[in-house]
């Protein structure tokens, strides 16, 4: 079942003369997780902001749709938004200590939020689910203050105040960029479990691909504001067809390869204000990527915005 | 060769208000001239006071540090400038670590400046030399650090730490601010420095993929002592302390999350006695709690702590999967 909808979002902010969000698109089913990879200036934290109904008010956004379980929420209103936060979605962010108020207990900022939902019946519950995502002593870890817990602990106790009244959405911006690979992989198994367990739909947005091939069944790759590639996540990590797809995935050193060798690396360039946004950077540029915005253009399970790539691909199909 | 850099048992300590933090304990090194020597370790690990002991940003509490067979404290009360000439630095964070107030083409210059290298015309020269080295446009000479993007920045730091063409170069954490195609590209560039200067260099990194890339031999730290040291097939392929073998399965690219290895959480915090990293090992023996193991040689150039090392070692000759 569609449990999110996004079809044609765009956003610009004020003062700016370009996109930052350039005519997205892309749904998402109840229990699914969604990647969103990218690197600075993609694009990817804008749309976790529009998805999370906490763009800039200054921002200009345009769309076709954007919706929740049927909702259209292109229109709503921010009380709407605000409650919508506090029962179908919540997110988690990249910097758990920044998260929270230095001055309350974990608990005091915890409970604040469910009463403000109308659930603090909820108590026993959250305990259980901060014992679950690998908290030892719950009451007592709810009763600290941020500076008491490690970034670990406190991104728990974020996951589990988030998922605690049952949201359908999970929106989560880089959750495990702040913390070590050991923990990061602990922090992604609990998000995995809870999706299965809860039927929890995620968006999870990241630069890291480990973590995105670890979780996500869907990856949207996004550059220079346009989601450039999207499909399954084992399919378009296996078999990359966008030049900065491919880019990027080569760019990882892995352990498998020949330690002290150059890694591929792709050029650097800006991005051009008009035509597709990679065309600086790309091997593949014909003199078409600098005028025309290349469109998505749907191949088997993924989409590719890359005609160039993709009559690459199809000549050596025929061949 | 007699090394360029060793640390001999070398200590550091806090005092914090919690009482004494032993960062460091116990941690010999050594790296020879024009080698590349990795230490990887997650936070908390030891690691960075590691690169600022030998920087002599912190003084050790314990042991001895020595640079060309001399101790670094005669280096930095007696001859601390011939020191930061021998002896440079690349941090995490690429803009926080440029004066904000300075043009990139003064950053770039002014170790030649505060060391009197050549006349005014000369270091415009060789200003021109380190931007071409390091891929830099001249078109950015005039701007200031907020100006630029995070591997520009980057690579104005690294220009600045080889205007003095040091012998040992200690990057901490060098590229985990960076973007991941910014990544590649700065660590292309070291790779390649490295190799046209011969400079010796300690690099430091959460990442093992990272750290394995670029080193010659690799350090794993785990709670301020070094847990295996081996060159970068042994740590990646053969690894054999538990703590390696569960970074290992950490970062591993191939592992989607529902077949990943089981994971200890860190519950009890660090031991003060025994092994540290006992509490989440999942091969631990009564001994482990009780007394700390020392670092013990297992084959020629790798050496692991760990009591049931040489056991391990054997078990993951006969299957490579070994013991989890």
């Amino acid at each position: 079942m569609t449990l999110l909808e996004v079809d044609g979002l765009s956003v610009t902010y004020a003062g700016a003369d370009y996109k930052a969000l350039n005519d997205a698109s892309f749904t998402l089913d109840t229990g699914k997780t969604v990647a969103v990879v990218g690197e600075s200036g993609s694009g990817k934290s804008t749309l976790a902001h529009v998805l999370a109904g906490l763009l800039d008010p200054t921002a200009e956004m345009t769309g076709r749709s954007l919706s929740l379980n049927g909702e259209n929420l292109l229109t709503a209103s921010r009380s709407r938004w605000r409650e919508l936060r506090r029962t179908q979605m919540s997110m988690v962010f990249q910097s758990p200590i920044e998260s929270w108020n230095p001055t309350r207990t974990m608990l005091v900022q915890v409970m604040g939020g469910l009463k403000a939902a109308g659930r603090p019946d909820l108590y026993p519950s959250l305990v259980e689910l901060v014992r679950r995502v690998g908290i030892d002593e719950p009451e007592q870890r709810l009763g600290d203050y941020a500076h008491q817990l490690s970034g670990g602990m406190l991104q728990r106790i974020s996951i589990a105040s988030a998922v605690v009244n049952g949201p359908s959405l999970l929106i989560a911006d880089e959750p495990t960029s702040a913390l070590d690979s050991t923990v990061q992989a602990e922090i992604l198994q609990i998000l995995g479990e809870l999706r299965n367990d809860a039927n929890l739909a995620m968006v999870i947005i990241s630069h890291d691909l480990t973590v995105v091939n670890r979780v996500a069944d869907d990856v949207l790759v996004m550059y220079g504001g346009k989601i450039v590639e999207s499909g399954p996540t084992d399919l378009v990590l296996s078999d990359p067809v966008h030049p900065y797809t491919r880019g990027l995935l080569d760019s990882v050193p892995r352990l498998t390869d020949e330690p002290r060798t150059s890694l591929p690396s792709m050029p650097t360039g800006g991005i051009p204000n008009q035509g597709c946004p990679f065309q600086p950077r790309c091997l593949l540029a014909v003199a078409e990527c600098e005028t025309t915005s290349p469109p998505l253009e749907i191949i088997g399970a993924t989409s590719v915005a890359c005609p160039p790539a993709l009559s690459i691909r199809s000549s050596v199909a025929a061949s | 060769m007699s090394p360029l850099l060793e640390l001999r048992n070398v200590d550091k300590t806090f005092q914090t208000d919690r009482g004494i933090v032993h960062a460091v304990r116990d941690v010999s090194l050594s790296v020879a001239p024009g080698e590349v020597v990795g230490i990887v370790g997650e936070s908390g690990s030891g690691k960075s006071t590691i690169a600022n002991l030998i920087l002599g940003l912190e003084q050790p509490s314990g042991g001895e540090i020595m640079f060309r067979d001399d101790p670094l404290h005669d280096w930095l009360s007696g001859n601390r400038r011939a020191y930061r000439k021998c002896v440079q630095a690349v941090f995490q964070h690429p803009i926080q670590a440029l004066d904000g107030r300075k043009r990139v083409e003064w950053l770039i210059a002014e170790p030649l400046v505060i060391h009197g290298i050549g006349t005014s015309a000369s270091r415009r020269d060789r200003l021109k030399e380190l931007m071409v080295d390091v891929n830099l446009d001249h078109s950015l000479l005039s701007r200031y650090p907020r100006e630029l993007s995070g591997g520009q920045a980057q690579r104005v730091n690294i220009a600045r730490a080889l205007a003095l063409e040091p012998e040992l170069l200690v990057c901490d954490e060098p590229v985990s601010a960076l973007d991941v195609s910014v990544q590649a590209q700065i660590l292309n560039l070291l790779l390649s420095i490295q190799a046209a200067r011969s400079m010796a260099m300690v690099f430091i990194s959460h990442s093992l993929p990272v750290v394995r890339h670029i080193s010659h031999r690799i350090l794993v730290m785990y709670a301020g002592t070094i847990v295996e040291s081996g060159d970068g097939e042994t740590i990646s392929g053969r690894p054999v302390n538990p703590y390696t073998r569960l970074l290992m399965g950490a970062v591993s690219d191939d592992q989607p999350l529902h077949e990943s290895s089981e994971l200890q959480t860190v519950r009890d915090g660090i031991p003060v006695v025994g092994c540290r990293f006992a509490p989440r090992c999942s091969v631990a023996i009564d001994k482990c709690v009780v007394e700390e193991p020392t670092l013990e040689s297992l084959t020629d150039g790798h050496s692991t702590r760990c009591w049931r090392g040489q056991e391990l070692m054997d078990l993951s000759t006969i299957a490579p999967e070994g013991v989890t």
